[in-house]
């Protein structure tokens, strides 16, 4: 039973140049006051910050936010690293400017949720209670 | 009070000496000729705060209007941004656009551009081309505005931290063409200030990248005197979700902050400031985005009141009246 | 005297049911124009999902358009002065912005204010604020909170050329060979000097550009100079 009063870590990013953070930072605040732990990395972090900042603060997700059309690039290297580094068992999350036609490459390339603008934060919030745990207990850590 | 009679005979005359009314109708779709101007005596009211507050088109306190004839002879530019992939993409665009009636070409650039990074540099990669045109030297710059009259276009720039190296570029493609640089007109954004506010496409520390703003406030009016070398805006507070008021507010103070800046640096205001435009966002809310525009227009003026020299109608702003903190504002009178 | 340039609120526009935004920019733009603008950019429809189309931004300037010909709200100057609405919020929004600009000023001014991270936690606010408001349906998005049904839309997307990057760099390439490096290097020191003593750089830009310097070159230059900043990590 250790692991049901276990608070959800999550880390969330902003990779490269783009420095449009209003999403990320309302993202971020919205975790927090759903009771997780949130470290948001600041701006143009490149996704080697990234993935050894969510490994050295040993999160259970990483959301990424991206406006700038380079998605594409950022979550295939931010997934490249965590499986290089062991650490895939890291839920990978994202949100920004992201076509319709990405979404399935996205999914395909091991993302488990893309949110698009007008998303609400809950919906963010509910599936982070709900895909979290399920790794958790699929880890055998609830 | 002033008499409406009196401002069309003398503002609005002079206005249409250089700009004549436009060659259509102004009349209503039921023949009814609405007058250029409407004031409380048309409707038989008083307004005793009514030159203070309100005042005339093209006269202080601006609140009506920057010019005495504004839209009756000269719509607003019409400008849409341009920019991505590559140059030639885009100079493709700016010709299609300039074709379709637009009045002034307005250029985005790329992430890396607007960080002042090559295309080819390692934080670059997967960002090239993406929100806007690839500029990474002269043979851009060349490319992005070939077969482009450069005396006959203006030119919007939205390049923040290195404004500097653009419009050094655009103006070098102009040299190198033959065309001279007192003809061209145009805007490079170059507003640092709201950068560190909002959308954080900074580079240097705050004061040195003041410092390069106001090499171009110094520079500028000698050598490219029609060229709007800053465009203080209030467009990137708001995106980045900040309310109206914040926008108008902000906006303004960086103004301020650019023209103490310039005049520390003992710069001659009524050189400068003619050439400080500004760029504010529209949004939803319809009356509350139309007060912010007329009180944005009020307070630039009216705040700029004299300090180191009386206050030319040309400029219409000079210093900003200097107090010990903590003290209440002056009384807001030209 | 303030001249200014005006553009429709890319935040405001949504990604569902994206033709809508037409409206919303029509509305936008008349605001605008009404408020007494110099000049104006509208927003495309489709800019909450990616670049404009060729056909999305000839719609956006033909909404200009049709505001500048077809309304009648230029035949007179400043039509809504004197609305008692419009005048009284006037003086509202300049009452507060002016009690917002003496407070920055107490804090010391706006670089004081920056490194302070006063903007960054107003906007944090500000933003979080609205956020909760429209999850709440305190504030009503059409087609977000609100007549969600989705019509079936679909919207061309315009799609940058991957080969961007290929182009650029083979130019650079072909630029760094066919430049006459001395120019370029007594540019770019003529620039660093101006940059260490505080001279003016702008004639020294002109020359690093006219030198082809790359941009990347000029602004290391002063990144070695001045530095570079990095703003705390607010949430």
């Amino acid at each position: 039973m250790q692991g049901v009063d276990r608070r959800i870590r999550v880390l969330i990013a902003k990779p490269g140049l783009d420095g449009h953070d209003r999403g990320a930072k309302v993202v971020a605040r919205a975790l927090r006051d759903a009771g997780m732990e949130v470290i948001y990395t600041g701006l143009r972090q490149t996704p080697e910050m990234i993935v050894s900042a969510a490994i050295q603060e040993d999160v259970d997700a990483i959301g990424l936010s991206i406006l700038s059309g380079a998605h594409m690039h950022y979550f295939r290297e931010v997934k490249r690293l965590l499986e290089e580094e062991g650490a895939s068992d890291i839920l990978l999350f994202g949100g920004g400017i992201i076509p319709d036609e990405d979404v399935p490459k996205l999914k395909a390339l091991g993302v488990a949720a893309v949110f698009g603008p007008g998303t609400s934060t809950q919906e963010i919030v509910d599936f982070l209670r709900q895909a979290v745990p399920e790794r958790w207990k699929a880890q055998g850590l609830a | 009070m002033r008499k409406k009679h009196d401002w069309l005979r003398e503002t609005y005359q002079k206005s249409l000496e250089k700009m004549p009314e436009r060659p259509v109708a102004h009349r209503t779709l039921s023949n009814i000729a609405p007058e250029p101007l409407y004031t409380p005596e048309d409707i038989g009211v008083l307004d005793p705060e009514y030159e203070e507050k309100r005042g005339f088109p093209g006269e202080y306190p601006y609140t009506r209007g920057v010019y005495g004839s504004m839209y009756r002879s000269k719509l607003w530019t019409m400008r849409m941004f341009a920019g991505f992939g590559t140059a030639e993409q885009t100079n493709e665009r700016f010709k299609k656009l300039l074709k379709a009636g637009q009045t002034g070409l307005s250029v985005a650039f790329d992430l890396p551009t607007l960080m002042g990074y090559d295309s080819d540099h390692p934080l670059s990669k997967g960002e090239v081309g993406k929100c806007g045109v690839a500029v990474s030297s002269l043979a851009d710059m060349e490319i992005l505005f070939e077969g482009i009259n450069l005396e006959e276009v203006t030119t919007s720039m939205t390049i923040n931290s290195p404004a500097n190296a653009i419009w050094a570029m655009y103006l070098a493609v102009a040299k190198k063409r033959g065309y001279d640089w007192k003809k061209l007109g145009g805007t490079i954004q170059n507003d640092i200030l709201k950068e560190f506010i909002a959308q954080k496409e900074f580079i240097f520390p705050p004061e040195p990248s003041v410092k390069l703003v106001i090499d171009t406030f110094e520079w500028g009016p000698k050598n490219v005197p029609k060229w709007n070398f800053i465009s203080v805006s209030g467009y990137h507070i708001r995106e980045a979700g900040s309310t109206a008021v914040q926008e108008l507010a902000w906006t303004l103070a960086d103004g301020f902050e650019y023209v103490e800046a310039a005049l520390k640096r003992g710069l001659d205001v009524d050189e400068f400031a003619p050439r400080i435009s500004f760029f504010f966002d529209v949004h939803n809310d319809f009356f509350e985005e139309i007060a912010k525009f007329r009180a944005a227009r009020r307070i630039w003026p009216r705040r700029c009141a004299t300090a180191t020299k009386p206050r030319t109608p040309r400029a219409g702003c000079s210093a900003p009246t200097p107090r010990p903190p903590g003290s209440p504002s002056p009384p807001s009178s030209p | 005297m303030l001249r200014t340039h005006a553009q429709t609120a890319g935040v405001s526009l949504t990604a569902q049911q994206p033709l809508n935004n037409i409206a919303r920019v029509a509305i936008q733009a008349l605001a605008a124009v009404l408020g007494g603008t110099n000049s104006l950019h509208t927003d495309a429809y489709d800019e909450a999902l990616a670049l404009p189309t060729e056909e999305s931004a000839t719609i956006a300037l033909r909404t200009q358009q049709i505001i500048a010909y077809e309304t009648g709200v230029t035949h007179t100057i400043d039509p809504l002065a004197g609305s008692y609405y419009v005048e009284w919020l006037t003086d509202e929004m300049e009452r507060q912005a002016m009690e917002i600009i003496e407070e920055i000023r107490r804090m010391g001014g706006m670089v004081r204010a920056i490194e302070e991270g006063y903007f960054l936690r107003e906007l944090a606010e500000a933003s979080y604020r609205y956020q909760q408001e429209v999850e709440r349906k305190e504030r009503i998005i059409v087609g977000v909170n609100a007549f969600t049904d989705e019509i079936p839309l679909k919207v061309p997307i315009q799609l940058v050329d991957p080969e961007v990057e290929r182009v650029q760099a083979e130019r650079l390439a072909r630029v760094r060979r066919e430049r006459d490096p001395k120019r370029v290097e007594e540019a770019l020191k003529g620039l660093r000097r101006a940059a260490v003593e505080g001279q003016n750089t702008m004639p020294h830009f002109v020359e690093c550009a006219l030198a082809y310097c790359t941009l990347g070159e000029m602004m290391d230059v002063l990144r070695e100079v001045y530095g570079t900043y990095q703003e705390p990590a607010y949430v």
